[in-house]
């Protein structure tokens, strides 16, 4: 087992370049200040060999045995056994190099953090035989970036030592002699140059005293003085200004320098740089590399250093270490050297990356030391290199990691707020800060009882307690704001817990809802208007209700009265029917299918106005009826029909046009009265309308009949007085006779007039006929002296007639003629046929008529010989008659010239001598 | 003796009332219509009319007993007609009239009506 101080990697490789110090103080000062020991461990011959430092990093007297149970008694007892464990199981895993941290306890009992980096030396089977490597005081690293810093300044502090400056100077301060000179000086330029130079102007005042006083006094005269520092920077120095006495004369002055605060510091820290520098050489796993300054080529590097590099020692040596710099940090190393060069500081460190030569990039510690003293000129500095990729990795990530949480935290729309086991507020975001109007420095430190008010106060409290119970729950919740208002927010808590699981207070995710808040409440705003809307609704449905029942009610009236109506369209005896505007039939109603021939319920769909109507009604139908109908809305015509049988019914027709929707006609509609009994019904009218003038009529009735038998009463009363006188009897006989007579063709007339108008009409010769009548008024026309003439143009003449009709006509025309007619003068009577009819011409030459009495003629009653045995009715008789018979009779007559009568009647074929079959029409 | 002028269009009652009150002692003219009447009205000067009311010719039987009246303002007419009796009061001057004789009429009816007259006339005078 060796102990002690042995180097571990021997000399440098190269040994031409000349070292200012000797490299075991060097290395040990330089371990020293890198608070890092290296030991090596042989497994097959279980020996230990540390470095010095490591005695101290562990804390142990130098006297004692190195051991690994030694190394173990350091660790803090909780760190033991994994330490333990995590040696045994590198050791047999097979690593090549392993990382264990751990504590330490040392003797004053102050815990350290310290890193051991081990490499494995293994046999050809795997097997460790032996395992070397460093230990590292970290526990710096476990600080802030400001505790480096700290420990950088306590490290400048300490190699900003100098020794004293001596200096001799003549009595004008001129200087002779100098030991060394601050930074950026050279000592042989300062040689014969003034003091004042070096010094402010408040300290030339100083120093002229001083000199003053040692002249004066011939003492030595002590002072203290602000002057250049050596870092640059000013610094206190103590002085001491002595006499240099010739003859004890002051013929010089000699001048002792100390920077009184630094000294003591300073010579520490000059032993540790040493101490570092040679233990850092010691071992291998710490690259070490002598760098010229000015230049920045490599004089020196150890073989781990070539390692991490990529490159090997010889090729090291020809390259700068800025040829390994990752350019990012490059200018801060060459301005941190700079700085070194000039003085202003004794060494740094700093975190930089190194280009490998295979490319790769790998984060660094670097920490330079000068290696000349100061005041010396600058040559050499040395620099260690500790990878810290791993540490760098995981503080970039935890950076980024945090960076990203901050981002987060700092851009999430919720509020974040921690506060600790107090609810004293340690963390808001803006955004929380935001919400209340404060800004975050103004809520940390405030409880959070001071955001709320009483009531929420009193929650805060519960939901607190909850908190320390471990429970994470989401609540609403009424905030304070800072102009006293309150915010419902929705929070999300959860408890936070320190590293040994104890609460430490609580996060909460804050959402300002105000706007939710605002949203339920309009909701239920809206909700009651929906209510109130649904009420107005249910009522306006019900009243819709109400109205869509009256609906129905009445569409049920209208279809009742549809129902009805189309009963009556059913029933009733005229013709109904729809068409289109082609003619094709759609509907006829039931009237119409039993006259016509058809079922009541025999499909009529496809028929056609042709299969109702004969072809003439058709072109009358299509051609004028609907044209019309489609124009003027409605037409009325005499249309007739045809049924299935070919009898053809003569119809009054009205159609009707009906409109779509649109406006346009698509469909007609007829109602169509059978009129075949019309001639009937017009005779029946004027059957009614001769009773209905029977009361008018009955007394010219009994003024007709009162005057012939009021001339018979007389005359027989007359005769009876003259029984003996023969001719008055015989006159007075004759007399009553013609009176009877007069009376009896009075009554057939009444009965003519009165009579149905029905009569029989059968084929007779009208000529004989009219001869029947000739006879009958012969001897009127004989007693009133005229003579009645014939002339016939043939000797027979047939037609149909009713002939005791014709025979009145013909006696009332010819009595008329006769009794118009003077004594002594002719009635002409004549009957010819042309054309297919009869026509006679009854002519007398007497009195004739006035316009005015000519167009009463044929009135009923009318009269102009109420005591010459006229009726009044004859002519109005005449006149039925002759229509009856389809003929016609015209009247020709001027006063005091004469009348003419003509009566035209259609004949029967002469070839039809047999035609005594009567029929009706 | 009074004088009496009979008007009817129908020939057998003027002739057969002619030849009645002739018989009866009375100064008889007859004429078949209005026309005729009034023509022999102012010579005759009658003190019975006996007239149809209903003539056939340009006037009835009214106007003839006006125009009568004119001449003799004691004049007594009885009106004859086919009609009933209502008819005629309706149409005809009541107070013109003194009787009325509808169609049929017995001879004894007439002939008693004009002696009732004269008899009246008579008595009237002789005041």
């Amino acid at each position: 087992m060796v102990v002690g101080s042995q180097a571990l990697d021997g000399e440098p490789s190269r040994s031409g370049k000349q070292t200012p110090h000797s490299g075991e103080q060097l290395l040990k000062e330089a371990e020293r200040n890198a608070k890092l020991g290296s030991w090596r461990l042989d497994l097959v011959e279980n020996t230990h060999q540390w470095s010095d430092e490591l005695f101290r990093i562990f804390d142990l007297p130098s006297t004692t045995t190195p051991s690994f149970e030694a190394f173990l008694e350091c660790v803090h007892p909780e760190d033991r056994e994994h330490t333990r464990a995590s040696f045994a199981q590198a050791i047999t895993s097979g690593v090549t190099r392993d990382e264990v941290e751990y504590r330490t306890v040392r003797r004053n009992g102050d815990v350290r953090h310290i890193l051991t980096v081990s490499t494995f030396v293994r046999s050809d089977s795997g097997r460790a035989v032996s395992m070397y490597g460093t230990a590292q005081d970290i526990t710096e690293w476990r600080m802030t970036e400001r505790a480096l810093r700290q420990s950088e300044a306590h490290l400048s502090s300490i190699l900003d030592t100098a020794t004293d400056i001596v200096a001799s100077l003549d009595l004008e301060g001129t200087i002779l002699y100098i030991n060394h000179v601050v930074a950026g000086l050279d000592r042989d330029q300062v040689i014969g140059t003034s003091a004042f130079d070096y010094l402010p102007p408040d300290g030339q005042v100083i120093f002229r005293d001083a000199m003053e006083q040692v002249r004066s006094t011939c003492a030595p005269y002590q002072y203290e003085i602000e002057g250049a520092g050596p870092k640059g920077q000013m610094a206190w120095y103590s002085c001491r200004l002595g006499p240099v006495l010739r003859d004890d004369q002051v013929v010089g002055l000699t001048l002792l320098t100390s920077d009184i605060s630094k000294q003591r510091k300073g010579e520490a820290a000059l032993r540790e740089s040493e101490q570092f520098f040679r233990s850092v050489f010691e071992q291998a796993a710490v690259s070490v590399a002598l760098i010229e300054t000015k230049t920045g080529r490599f004089v020196r590097v150890n073989n781990k250093c070539a390692e991490f590099s990529g490159h090997t020692v010889e090729e090291l040596q020809e390259m700068t270490f800025m040829d390994i710099s990752h350019p990012d940090e490059l200018p801060e190393n060459l301005e941190n050297l700079r700085r070194l060069h000039a003085g202003e500081i004794r060494e740094f460190s700093m975190e930089k990356r190194l280009v490998h030569s295979d490319g790769t990039v790998n984060w660094y510690y670097l920490t330079v030391s000068p290696t000349w003293d100061p005041g010396d000129e600058p040559r050499y500095h040395i620099a260690i290199v500790q990878d810290i990729s791993a540490r760098k990795r995981a503080e970039l990530q935890i950076l980024a990691s945090e960076r990203k949480y901050r981002q987060l935290i700092e851009t999430t729309q919720e509020g974040v707020w921690v506060i600790d086991a107090e609810g004293t507020t340690t963390f808001v975001n803006e955004r929380l800060a935001e919400m209340l109007g404060y800004s975050t420095g103004e809520m940390l430190g405030h409880s959070i009882f001071d955001f709320m008010d009483d009531v929420a106060n009193a929650d805060a409290q519960r939901n607190l307690e909850r908190r320390r119970q471990g429970i994470k729950e989401q609540h609403d919740f009424r905030l304070r704001c800072k102009d006293g208002t309150a915010l419902w927010t929705s929070m999300s808590t959860n408890p936070l817990l320190d590293e040994d699981g104890k609460h430490s207070g609580a996060l909460a995710m804050v959402t300002d809802i105000t706007a939710r808040k605002r949203m339920e409440s309009e909701l239920k705003d809206s909700r009651d208007q929906l209510e109130v809307r649904v009420k107005e609704r249910t009522s306006e449905l019900s009243a819709t209700n109400q109205r869509l029942q009256d609906e129905i009610a009445a569409r049920k009236r209208i279809d009742e009265e549809r129902g009805r109506l189309s009963s009556i369209i059913e029933a009733t005896p005229d013709f109904v029917g729809f068409a289109d505007l082609q003619g094709r039939v759609r509907y006829v109603n039931q009237s119409a299918r039993r006259a016509l021939g058809y079922a009541d319920d025999a499909p009529i769909d496809h028929l056609h106005l042709r299969d109702f109507h004969p072809e003439s009604a058709v072109k009358l139908l299509l051609e004028k009826a609907f044209p019309a109908t489609i124009r003027d809305g409605s037409w009325r015509g005499e249309v007739p029909w045809l049924s299935r049988d070919g009898r053809e019914i003569p119809t009054a027709m009205v159609l009707q046009a009906h409109y779509t929707s649109k406006g346009d006609v698509d469909l007609l509609s007829t109602i169509a009265h059978d009129i075949s009994d019309l001639r009937g019904a017009q005779q029946a009218l004027q059957r009614a309308e001769r009773l209905a003038s029977i009361g008018t009529l009955a007394a010219g009735i009994a003024h007709e009949i009162n005057n012939p038998l009021g001339a018979m009463l007389l005359t027989t009363e007359y005769a009876l007085r003259k029984l003996d006188d023969r001719e008055i009897l015989e006159d007075s006989l004759k007399n009553i006779l013609s009176h009877v007579e007069r009376c009896a063709r009075i009554v057939r007339s009444v009965l003519q007039f009165s009579r149905d108008g029905y009569s029989k009409k059968s084929r007779h010769d009208l000529l004989e006929i009219l001869r029947r009548a000739l006879d009958l008024t012969r001897p009127q026309a004989q007693q009133a002296g005229i003579q009645v003439q014939l002339s016939e143009a043939v000797d027979k003449c047939f037609a149909n007639i009713n002939p005791l009709e014709m025979e009145q006509v013909f006696v009332n025309l010819l009595a008329n003629a006769v009794q118009s007619s003077k004594r002594g003068s002719q009635v002409l009577v004549k009957l010819n046929t042309a054309d297919g009819r009869v026509r006679v011409v009854i002519e007398d030459h007497g009195a004739g008529m006035s316009r005015e009495i000519l167009a009463r003629m044929f009135d009923p009653f009318f009269t102009t010989r109420l005591h010459g045995g006229g009726t009044g009715l004859g002519l109005s008789i005449v006149h039925g008659i002759v229509r009856d018979h389809g003929g016609s009779i015209d009247v020709w007559s001027e006063p005091n010239q004469g009348t003419r009568v003509t009566i035209s009647l259609p004949m029967t074929q002469q070839i039809q001598p047999n035609a005594q079959s009567s029929h009706r029409r | 003796m009074p004088k009496v002028l009979i008007v009817d269009d129908e020939v057998s009652y003027r002739e057969l009332l002619k030849n009645v009150f002739i018989e009866q002692g009375y100064d008889v003219r007859i004429a078949s219509g209005s026309k005729d009447a009034m023509a022999i009205a102012p010579t005759f000067s009658p003190d019975v009319l006996i007239v149809d009311w209903m003539l056939s010719d340009e006037h009835d039987g009214s106007a003839v007993a006006a125009c009568c009246r004119e001449l003799n303002p004691a004049l007594g007419v009885v009106f004859v007609s086919g009609y009933p009796n209502y008819r005629l009061q309706a149409a005809a001057d009541v107070d013109a009239a003194f009787a009325w004789l509808s169609k049929p009429f017995h001879l004894d009816e007439v002939v008693s009506v004009v002696r009732s007259f004269c008899n009246y006339a008579a008595r009237t005078d002789n005041h």
